[in-house]
């Protein structure tokens, strides 16, 4: 199994562009995140989807009392007005500045080194400052159901 | 010759202790590191000028105060993750019924109680992501309990030789003991808590109001899930109960503070599943640094004799009976409202040798030692950077993503100055009343 063969092609977050734009190019690929891309084309971060969420619609209260919290707490949770504020918002709003990458050549247990040591499901893969696509870990375990 | 390189030397440790707490005020760098400048400065000029030397700086360090504090620290790191404050946090909570005035006394009642063993921050750092949530399922502004609860953690800090570290610094300098800081600080912290807490309830009344459709206060939380480690919640509890116990009596056995802390230590990981490794990376080393490395500072000063020489001027004044109740309140007021400005750490750690060098002048310096104590205390409360636990329930405030629910530096010091004003003016007047309680 080579990494060339899972990595799944993607759009490209670039300047201008809005969170639903974003959302949307994660969606129609299904990714959890894709890389930004300046003017010259260069990577210089990366916007996933759960970290715009974590910033816009969990208050950190909530996250830290998640085990205490009933399920009649109607009043706390997500408006869908604050819903379309967030799909609105300019997606440089939430770039991460780390983007774990790697190369075509890149070994399985090396890029799955750097998921666990980066804490992240994915990972963008880039030759030559080209990028290429991404490798997910849904996208790892489905070439090794499809390789047995 | 000698008297003048003296003044030399007084000067030149005089600026050092200056230049180190304009650093460490200003916050150009960390307080830590720049206590750690000056504390290397202090020893190396003091050796080369001869008023200092690497064995004065290592026994200005009090021992007693930082063996203390880690032990206390790594009690609390014990007790943290069990989730025993937060499951009485939501009881008290539901008892409020809804109600926001009696859900603010609930509050800072429990946030006092612990702040008078666990140290503030802790206890703050547990309450305030609690409150704010409990407010938001209310539906109510969380800015008054937050500010509360910082204020009152400061006053409940205020009350025990644990309490606060400016009282362990006080305590292992004057030799005062567990018991003699309940009998009087009390005193004077129990009306300051009824003022401020009165205060809070009428500076807040509008905001104290329960919205429609949400008087009967439901609170959707499930406390029970709160606690997640029963069995070490029993036996820290133990071992937390048996410290406080032996602080009650360590002066009649004749044990340090510190040594009763490290055998509430020793049991809990007696008991306890897990190694002390994790309790060791809970324990705040950058804070102790910057304690030992102040006390270090202040020893370099008092080693040139600068100290002696201000605990001279100030003798004529403080050893005169007629004059004692005066100075004492002097050193009250001063002490509140420099710790409202400045971290009433580095002014604390400065005024031990000084007030601890004028009872060799002849004062009787109990009450300064109660007077600095209850300053300090206090003082913290005036500004939102006055205390670390008033900075916690500012940046929670910033989180709570409710309307106005940001408290601003003038909104604090709004609050915060009637505080200060009415507790310390109510515990004065306790103070004039009984002096000689405090003698």
């Amino acid at each position: 199994m080579k990494l060339v063969d899972v990595i799944k092609p993607t759009g490209i977050c670039r300047p201008g562009m809005r969170v639903k734009d974003v959302f949307r190019l994660c969606v129609e690929a299904d990714v959890p995140g894709i890389p930004v891309v300046d003017e010259r084309q260069q990577i210089i971060g990366k916007l996933s989807i759960r970290h715009v969420l974590k910033e816009t619609c969990i208050p950190d209260f909530m996250v830290k009392h998640a085990h205490l919290l009933g399920d009649t707490l109607h009043h706390l949770d997500i408006s869908k007005e604050l819903l379309s504020s967030v799909l609105a918002c300019p997606a440089e709003d939430f770039i991460l500045p780390n983007s774990p990458q790697a190369t075509s050549n890149t070994p399985f247990s090396k890029a799955l080194a750097i998921m666990e040591e980066q804490d992240t499901t994915y990972l963008f893969v880039v030759d030559q400052g080209i990028y290429k696509g991404t490798i997910s870990i849904m996208g790892i375990a489905h070439a090794m159901i499809e390789g047995t | 010759m000698e008297h003048s390189l003296t003044i030399i030397n007084m000067w030149i440790s005089a600026g050092i202790l200056l230049a180190a707490y304009v650093l460490i005020f200003t916050e150009k760098i960390h307080r830590t590191t720049a206590a750690i400048l000056g504390a290397v400065s202090m020893t190396g000029i003091g050796m080369v000028f001869g008023f200092y030397s690497q064995e004065e700086a290592l026994a200005a360090v009090d021992g007693n105060t930082l063996l203390l504090l880690v032990a206390m620290m790594m009690l609390v790191t014990m007790l943290r993750p069990t989730g025993g404050l937060e499951y009485l946090g939501i009881k008290l909570a539901k008892m409020a019924r809804g109600d926001p005035r009696r859900l603010l006394v609930y509050l800072c009642l429990v946030t006092s109680l612990f702040s008078m063993v666990l140290d503030n921050v802790t206890t703050v750092l547990i309450f305030a992501p609690l409150t704010v949530l409990i407010t938001r399922i209310l539906n109510i502004n969380p800015a008054p309990f937050l500010i509360g609860e910082a204020m009152l953690s400061n006053i409940g800090g205020a009350a025990t030789l644990v309490g606060d570290p400016p009282n362990i610094m006080i305590g292992s300098a004057s030799g005062l003991d567990f018991m003699a800081f309940i009998v009087h600080m009390g005193p004077m912290v129990v009306p300051a808590w009824i003022v401020t807490i009165s205060l809070l309830l009428f500076l807040f009344r509008n905001q104290l109001t329960p919205l429609a459709g949400l008087e009967n206060g439901d609170i959707d939380l499930n406390e029970e899930r709160a606690i997640k480690d029963y069995p070490t919640l029993w036996r820290v509890t133990g071992a937390l109960v048996l410290t406080v116990a032996l602080f009650f009596v360590h002066h009649r056995l004749h044990l340090f503070p510190a040594y009763v802390a490290w055998i509430g230590v020793a049991v809990a990981l007696l008991l306890s599943t897990k190694g002390p490794e994790k309790l060791l990376a809970g324990v705040e080393w950058s804070v102790l640094l910057f304690f030992a490395a102040l006390f270090i500072i202040v020893g370099g000063v008092e080693s040139s004799g600068l100290l002696d020489l201000i605990g001279q001027q100030l003798a004529t004044f403080a050893a005169d009976p007629n004059q004692l109740l005066l100075s004492a309140l002097m050193v009250m007021w001063a002490a509140a409202v420099l710790s409202a400005i400045v971290d009433n750490i580095p002014f604390t750690i400065t005024m031990l040798p000084i007030i601890a060098g004028l009872e060799s002048q002849g004062a009787h310096v109990t009450p300064l030692w109660w007077a600095l104590a209850i300053g300090v205390g206090l003082g913290g409360n005036v500004t939102h950077i006055g205390a670390t636990a008033n900075i916690i329930c500012v940046a929670e405030s910033e989180r709570a993503q409710y309307p106005n629910s940001t408290i601003t530096p003038m909104q604090w010091l709004r609050v915060g100055l009637p505080v200060l004003f009415n507790s310390l003016g109510v515990v004065s007047i306790v103070f004039i009343v009984f002096f000689e309680w405090f003698l």
